[in-house]
């Protein structure tokens, strides 16, 4: 559909579209073929996969040495592996021979990774070891030359593992920048932190990776349309008033945090931070936090978020059953992968306290598979009023008016109630009701940026 | 997780045992098939749980340990009591739930019946396999949802109930937008 954005003879059709998105979204629009489209897909492999701070997995998932898990760079299969040096790399997963998949399963415990093809081996840290009769086959070999393609960055926060593939990446804390005074906020409160509980869940939709963040960056708005049922079962009280109980936090292009005040919106009993029993939220260490970070936890405490690209939060309470199980308050990560155009596999992590009761733990994650996975009361619906963003994308109605566009003038100056608050003491902006789209923005500002520098 | 069941010489149910159970399995996937979803709640028992853990590929050596080691059963794609099963289909009814609004077309069927006498007095334990067709809204394509199912059939004045299902789904990944149907 490229082809016709601006007509057949301009040679490369994909920086005019850019061209017309930073334009647009000054806007408040953007073109909506940037969903679902072949020759965006590709360059988005590049320009935004492969050189950006990608997040794998959690520490607590590969605790032993030798501990690895299979994850993904973009279209790119890692293996993310504790060496016998205690060291956590990412290793890309073809052998250095033929490109043969070295590890063909989830997860394990490997102290090396042998090729099944013409049997190579590596150790655990990536390092050549060894082939078949190799004195005789590989009396040359330089080992050094011919260990499996490492990440050249891989860095944690709060236990939160990420990998960059580019050579002259910035520090995983300079790409995060003021992103980390949100994640102290969601990972910090306990010295031990929170670690991850099973594997992630995983299962396909078919839209553009980029839906999934675009609803995460704090798309209030949609909540008492797609997940009315929630109301109507009793499940989301007074989802009609919700937008008036919301923060919307953007701290940067690509990273933009939703909060909801509980105790205005649930009443005067939800008076814990996100809910939490008080035998768990006394546990907590506030001392480190200042003004700001205070704040978000008495007035509107952070509920979703997007980190850039794909990389979303979410920590509600909930319950399956109000008659018989007590709510509990989950938290998870989610990441949208990228499997082809108008394609893509939805991670979920769930996390648990370290700090918290094995049945809290258990409460907290039915809670959170009742809420949002695959079979999840709110995500289920999600998944249906997201497939259109790759169709349109594809519609011949674009293709022939070369300015067909998605709205994202929500929260406009002069077009809806959605007004800075004067006195915020954090990064960035907040903005003090749930009427608004400048997450979205501050998103596809990034993606723009990111997409034009080649 | 082992499979404790020996096998039998001779089948330690009765012919009429397993046709009621394999009757009672094919009417509860028609029920569902065809969106009677209170009738189909209606054979659940009041104690009825449901699980569908989370499958990831583990090497062969791990599951020669345990033959169910790549099911995670600390994490679920579903998990569910009578409660929350109720709230799913009034959810479902609500006029709102708009990933089954309109509702899936689906065929299921039910194969493999295994059945065998509980340790518990008038239970089965019952495993059969689940392929599932499964078209959504105005897609032209479709999806199949395949999983081995290990139940508790009780038999009560009422007739049989479902007690508890387990669902080992035969995917990793899960190739449906979401699990807004039950299994």
């Amino acid at each position: 559909m490229l082809t016709n954005v601006t007509g057949p003879l301009v040679e490369d059709p994909l920086a005019d579209l850019l061209e017309r998105c930073e334009k647009e979204i000054a806007q408040g629009m953007m073109p909506v073929q940037i969903f679902g489209n072949d020759a965006v897909f590709e360059a988005e492999m590049e320009r935004v996969f492969a050189r950006t701070w990608m997040f794998l997995g959690h520490e607590s998932e590969i605790p032993n040495i030798g501990d690895y898990v299979l994850r993904r760079i973009g279209l790119d299969p890692v293996i993310v592996v504790r060496g016998d040096d205690g060291k956590v790399r990412v290793l890309s997963n073809y052998c250095r021979h033929r490109g043969t998949e070295l590890c063909q399963v989830d997860q394990g415990n490997a102290v090396n990774f042998t090729c099944p093809y013409h049997g190579w081996i590596y150790k655990n840290t990536g390092e050549w070891q060894s082939a078949p009769k190799v004195a005789r086959a590989y009396r040359e070999l330089d080992p050094k030359e011919w260990g499996m393609f490492e990440a050249p960055h891989v860095d944690t926060i709060h236990g939160l593992i990420y990998a960059n593939l580019a050579a002259d990446a910035p520090t995983l804390r300079d790409f995060l920048g003021e992103c980390v005074w949100f994640l102290d906020l969601i990972f910090g409160l306990h010295p031990k932190g929170m670690r991850v509980v099973g594997p992630p869940t995983r299962w396909r939709m078919r839209s553009d990776w980029k839906s999934g963040p675009d609803n995460f960056v704090g798309d209030n708005y949609h909540v008492d349309t797609t997940h009315y049922s929630m109301d109507v079962i009793g499940a989301l009280p007074d989802s009609k008033k919700m937008v008036d109980f919301v923060y919307q936090y953007d701290v940067a292009d690509g990273f933009s945090f939703t909060g909801h005040n509980f105790a205005k919106w649930f009443g005067p009993s939800w008076d814990t931070p996100w809910g939490y029993p008080k035998e768990l939220s006394d546990q907590f260490d506030y001392s480190n936090l200042d003004e700001g970070q205070l704040s978000v936890l008495e007035k509107s405490i952070l509920v979703t978020g997007n980190m850039w690209p794909n990389l979303s939060f979410i920590r509600f309470p909930g319950t399956p059953d109000p008659v018989s199980v007590p709510p509990a308050t989950y938290t998870q990560l989610r990441q949208f992968q990228p499997i082809a155009p108008g394609l893509m596999d939805i991670w979920v992590w769930q996390f648990a306290w370290e700090c918290e009761s094995p049945e809290y733990t258990e409460l907290s994650i039915n809670a959170g598979t009742n809420a949002f996975s695959s079979s999840g009361l709110f995500e289920q619906d999600d998944t249906v009023v997201w497939e259109g963003f790759s169709r349109v994308g594809s519609s011949l109605f674009p293709a022939r008016t070369d300015d067909m566009a998605m709205n994202f003038q929500l929260g406009f100056e002069g077009m809806s109630d959605n007004p800075p608050d004067p006195d915020w003491k954090g990064p960035g902006t907040a903005r003090m009701t749930g009427i608004g789209e400048s997450g979205h923005r501050n998103f596809y500002r990034r993606w723009i940026s990111e997409m034009k520098s080649k | 997780m082992k499979d404790t069941k020996s096998q039998p010489v001779l089948t330690t149910v009765t012919a009429q045992e397993y046709v009621e159970i394999s009757q009672f399995l094919a009417r509860e996937a028609r029920l569902l098939d065809q969106n009677l979803l209170w009738e189909w709640y209606a054979t659940l028992a009041d104690d009825y749980t449901s699980e569908v853990p989370i499958r990831v590929t583990l090497a062969r050596s791990e599951i020669i340990k345990d033959s169910l080691a790549e099911f995670k059963t600390g994490v679920h794609h579903a998990n569910d009591t009578k409660g929350s099963t109720r709230i799913r289909i009034e959810r479902l009814f609500s006029g709102f739930a708009w990933a089954e609004d309109p509702s899936s077309r689906t065929v299921r069927s039910i194969g493999s019946i295994e059945v065998s006498k509980s340790q518990n007095e008038n239970e089965f334990d019952v495993s059969s396999a689940l392929l599932l067709y499964r078209e959504r809204g105005l897609e032209p394509d479709h999806q199949f949802i395949s999983a081995n199912r290990h139940d508790v059939i009780r038999l009560t004045s009422d007739g049989l109930q479902l007690v508890h299902r387990m669902v080992y789904m035969a995917h990793t990944i899960v190739n449906t937008p979401n699990l807004g149907i039950f299994l």
